[in-house]
């Protein structure tokens, strides 16, 4: 890549919601990192780390508990309404259910057309050639336009989905993973059409997924999660070969392998005890209660994200020690 | 499935371009269910209910007699004949006549399109009502929502005789304060149905996305959710329907109903009650018709549930 | 296990080939709004025992179904079994039972099932103790006290932390893996002779995933179970499976043990699950492979190959035949008319080259 040019700085993003006086769910916890023109940051982390709590923080759809989120240089939480509007034309979002995130009411050409309302107003004409040009660009039939939903496929309704996003002529998506609902062959097939609007369309991603080898084959660059707070980000290349973090080694060994010959049993690092709650989570290290080489000191003090390897950020005491 | 050797494979008979490369045909991705929206799917549904379809065409036929039955017999509703008084159903008088020899099949048809006219009028006043109430109680959220419903719950737990007895001081008694007494609180249920609803399609994510597109929120209303949760103000509707149907008849029934001459289902059967041991028939008539209404509309409520509710969908 | 003699148990004794299970010509309908769905198409397999079958396919392609009908679990009023499908249980056609002798001596006791999502099988208004427990009472002369001793054990079974406080607790205070580790123990309360598990890992997070599926793996050598796992992902296939099952469009297209379906396919549609997952070892910087269009929608099932519109190595006689079913070995076989002697190999016909 030529000249890397940050689209998208998050500077110590805090979320936390409030369910009670006492309790506070920290969803995400103190996240940095910048997002370059043209690139796609992969985010992966199990279930209730604050992924996709993330993803919509980015986006401003919740508001954050402290922290910025840099937008081309505009403060993305403190903006005003024509600033917001202006963003939300640059910056948008694929959801992960095919199911639930198109209105069962509306037809194909309706969903996408809305996409388009916020580009300006467009004659009647106009609009169905732009919805019959974005359907042949996302592998749709156009003269399928007037259908419902209900009528397509997961990976179909995914692929409308994606020309709803596309109608708005964004810069940046944050695709909130947008492929865990469907099958293998549509995955590849989506994941596919992700990278080539990427190329088309000059398009940078923030790729939130659990499916950590699809995640490896789209991203430049990977960052994982464990309970709010950012444990590795390195180059995708990087993080897969060489992971630093005992959580990343952990969940790269309980990848199930294709190749019958090297189960995943004889490789595999066993996680211990149980996995902590991101509300009011613990001093120390988050994963220490779960981490096979926690030391005392894991336990009491909450080790910071810091560059281990040129590009390769890690936030663990044993990495630090190793280190020096 | 049998499985053969590839020997066998070998001796079945194959053609001449059988082994080669097939040209690209672009047959993929054909759909090959018809297209229907939801409104043609839930109607689908609905003819294969026998139920809800002889429901439906009982309430056209009340309908259809509400409209012509009053001119068929030649009689005035409010035509008074003192030398027929309470006549038993005969080839003159189709369901026989009052005390004061008014002709009771015309009678009936009278009172029946007041009946509908008020149970339709006051349903859909609820539902209106209802419908923009809940939505946009449940679209704000917040503190919005909880002054809204607050109002909702004192209007709800006012006792429904004494505003109409209030309203009828006011306005003075018949139809109009009869409606305005029962859709003064009739909606509160409404509003809150909708609000449920609204509140559990905020959670969905097509919600979600045109928020991020940036729609704004009156589209959002009227393009996601109110379309969205019709389905079910339809059912709720139908059953509401009944119940002023019900509450006309009750109303006139304690006298604050209808004023004579004019007349509906309720007033009929009030004064029959009166002579019931003598002339059942006077009662029969208009609490049979009563009766049918009600039932016709809450069968075909229930076959419209069924037709409607998306959980169902196969 | 209580000794209640059944016929199951007798034709055992009689019969000493090591087949437990054996689906023939199954065919499944269902009778939907949108029209008549051909869901399961002329599957016919058989199950060893003590053997792990692992069924791959992508949604929709039969493979649930096939596992449903097998446990007699079917949506009721719209599905239909074929005339003449059979599903030998030991020898006796489990469709022939009696409803009430399928409830009380089949399912749970000789062939239990886990399924995708344990939250909507298990009560949340009683503990997990008793749904353990209720599952043991159901089948055998048990105390209500044994079976809950018996809960104990088998939650210890399934490798539950802290058993004796989980026993107590209600399975919303589960996690997602923990659950299914009930739902585990309990379809293995009563020792069932077939496990089948319908998806049991794709609700959880990889590392919850890897656990779940070694402890099944673990409880099958103990207990001697056969298991039928119904999945999407090759990779878990590739990791518990003895013998694999390839399913598309409601039909088997292909069958053979773990070494000959991922080193010996012969089917590209089995080539195509290998080739669409990214390995997370392997460095690959170009594209994807995918697969172009969609399974067909089996309202109208093709007459001929059901995979020729998608496959790259279509042929003219994939669409006018119906391929058929050959054996490549004993354990293998395929219905693919890339097999037939005649037939071109495929690299004079891919456009995207070999495996």
């Amino acid at each position: 890549m030529e000249e890397k040019q940050v689209l998208v700085r998050i500077e110590d993003l805090c979320k936390y919601f409030r369910l009670s006086s006492k309790e506070e769910l920290k969803a995400v916890d103190h996240v940095s990192f910048d997002i370059f023109r043209n690139e796609t940051v992969g985010i992966v982390g199990e279930s209730g780390c604050g992924k996709t709590t993330l993803g919509r923080t980015v986006l401003g759809l919740y508001p954050a508990t402290s922290g910025r989120v840099l937008f081309d240089g505009m403060d993305v939480h403190s903006a005003g309404k024509r600033e917001m509007r202006e963003f939300k034309k640059r910056a948008q979002i694929m959801l992960q259910d095919p199911y639930a995130s198109l209105n069962p009411r509306m037809t194909v050409r309706d969903i996408i057309a809305e996409g388009l309302e916020t580009r300006g107003n467009f004659s009647k004409a106009e609009k169905d050639e732009r919805v019959c040009e974005l359907l042949s660009l996302v592998g749709l039939r156009p003269e399928y336009r007037s259908r419902y939903p209900h009528e397509f496929s997961g990976g179909q309704r995914q692929r409308i989905g994606i020309a709803r996003t596309l109608a708005v002529e964004p810069e940046f998506i944050v695709c909130d993973e947008p492929i865990s609902a469907l099958d293998v062959s549509i995955q590849a097939q989506i994941v596919n059409l992700f990278g080539e609007l990427k190329e088309k369309l000059g398009l940078t991603y923030l790729f939130i997924a659990h499916d950590l080898s699809m995640v490896r084959h789209i991203s430049d660059r990977v960052g994982v999660m464990y309970l709010g707070m950012m444990a590795e980000m390195a180059d995708s290349r990087e993080l897969y070969e060489n992971p630093r973090h005992p959580y990343t080694k952990a969940l790269l060994s309980a990848i199930p392998s294709t190749d019958p010959d090297q189960p995943m049993s004889g490789r595999r690092i066993r996680m211990e005890g149980e996995v902590g709650s991101p509300v009011n989570p613990p001093a120390g290290c988050r994963f220490a209660s779960r981490c096979p080489w926690a030391t005392d000191r894991c336990r009491k003090e909450m080790p910071l994200l810091r560059q281990v390897a040129p590009g390769h950020f890690c936030a663990c005491h044993l990495e630090e020690r190793q280190g020096t | 499935m049998e499985i053969k050797t590839i020997e066998e494979l070998a001796c079945i008979p194959v053609e001449n371009d059988d082994f080669a490369a097939a040209s690209d045909q672009d047959e993929g991705d054909v759909i090959l269910r018809p297209s229907l929206n939801y409104w043609q799917d839930a109607w689908r549904r609905l003819r294969k209910n026998p139920v809800a379809i002889l429901a439906i065409v009982m309430l056209a036929a009340l309908a259809v007699m509400c409209v012509v039955g009053p001119g068929m017999t030649g009689y005035d509703y409010d035509a008074v004949s003192l030398s027929e008084k309470n006549a038993l159903p005969s080839s003159d008088h189709w369901f026989g006549t009052d005390k004061m020899g008014r002709d009771l099949f015309t009678r009936v048809w009278i009172g029946g399109r007041i009946s509908m006219i008020l149970g339709i009028a006051g349903a859909a006043i609820d539902m209106l009502i209802g419908v923009v109430y809940g939505g946009v109680a449940a679209y704000f959220g917040g503190k919005t929502d909880a002054i809204m419903m607050r109002i909702v719950e004192i209007l709800a737990s006012i006792p429904y005789l004494l505003l109409v007895v209030l309203v009828s001081l006011i306005v003075g008694k018949g139809v109009g304060s009869l409606l305005i007494a029962m859709c003064l609180t009739g909606w509160c249920h409404m509003a809150r149905l909708v609000r449920g609803q609204v509140l559990q399609l905020k959670d969905q994510e097509y919600l979600l996305a045109a928020k991020a597109l940036g729609t704004p929120w009156y589209k959002v209303i009227f393009r996601h959710l109110i379309p969205n949760t019709l389905g079910v103000v339809i059912v709720a509707v139908t059953f509401d329907v009944p119940s002023f149907i019900f509450g006309e008849a009750f109303l006139s029934y304690i006298g604050l109903g209808v004023q004579a001459p004019m007349t509906s289902w309720g007033s009929l059967a009030s004064n029959a009650q009166q002579t019931m041991a003598f002339y059942p028939y006077q009662l029969f008539f208009p609490a049979f018709f009563i009766a049918l209404t009600m039932l016709s509309f809450q069968l075909l409520g229930d076959g419209l549930r069924d037709a409607l509710d998306p959980k169902l969908r196969q | 296990m209580n000794e209640q003699k059944t016929n199951f148990d007798t034709e055992t004794s009689r019969d000493d080939s090591d087949v437990i299970l054996d689906v023939r010509n199954l065919d499944v309908y269902l009778n939907t709004y949108s029209g008549r769905i051909h869901a399961v198409r002329d599957v016919s397999f058989t199950l060893k025992k003590g053997e792990t079958l692992v069924v791959v396919g992508e949604s929709g392609c039969g493979k649930s179904m096939t596992a449903r009908a097998i446990m007699q679990l079917l949506p009721e009023k719209i599905s239909e079994v074929g005339e003449r499908s059979q599903i030998l249980f030991n020898g006796t056609d489990i469709l022939k039972m009696p409803e009430k002798k399928k409830e009380t001596e089949l399912r749970g006791k000789y062939i239990s099932m886990i399924f995708q999502d344990p939250t909507t099988f298990l009560n949340p208004t009683m503990t997990v103790g008793e749904q353990i427990a209720e599952s043991l009472l159901l089948h055998s002369k048990m105390k209500k006290k044994e079976a809950m001793e018996q809960a104990l054990s088998l939650l210890k079974m399934v490798k539950i932390t802290n058993p004796e406080k989980r026993i107590r607790q209600y399975p919303h205070e589960l996690s997602g893996g923990m659950r299914q580790r009930v739902m585990i123990a309990m379809a293995l309360a009563c020792e069932p002779k077939i496990l089948i598990a319908d998806e049991p890992t794709t609700a959880l997070d990889v590392t919850t995933q890897a656990d779940i599926m070694e402890l099944i793996r673990e409880l099958q050598e103990k207990m001697g179970t056969s298991v039928i796992l119904v999945t999407h992902d090759l990779g878990i296939a590739a990791e518990v499976g003895d013998r694999i099952q390839v399913m598309y469009a409601g039909e088997i297209i292909e069958t053979g043990t773990k070494s000959e379906i991922f080193k010996k396919a012969v089917h590209p549609y089995t080539w195509a699950l290998m080739k669409s997952v990214p390995s997370a070892q392997s460095q690959t910087e170009e594209k994807l492979y995918s697969l172009k269009g969609t399974p067909p929608d089996l309202i109208a099932p093709p007459k001929a190959c059901a995979f020729a519109p998608r496959c790259e190595y279509c042929m003219g006689i994939c669409r006018r035949l119906h391929p058929v079913m050959a054996a490549e070995s004993e354990s293998h076989s395929a219905g693919c008319w890339l097999m037939h002697p005649d037939a071109p190999k495929p690299e004079q016909l891919g456009k995207g080259g070999t495996i």
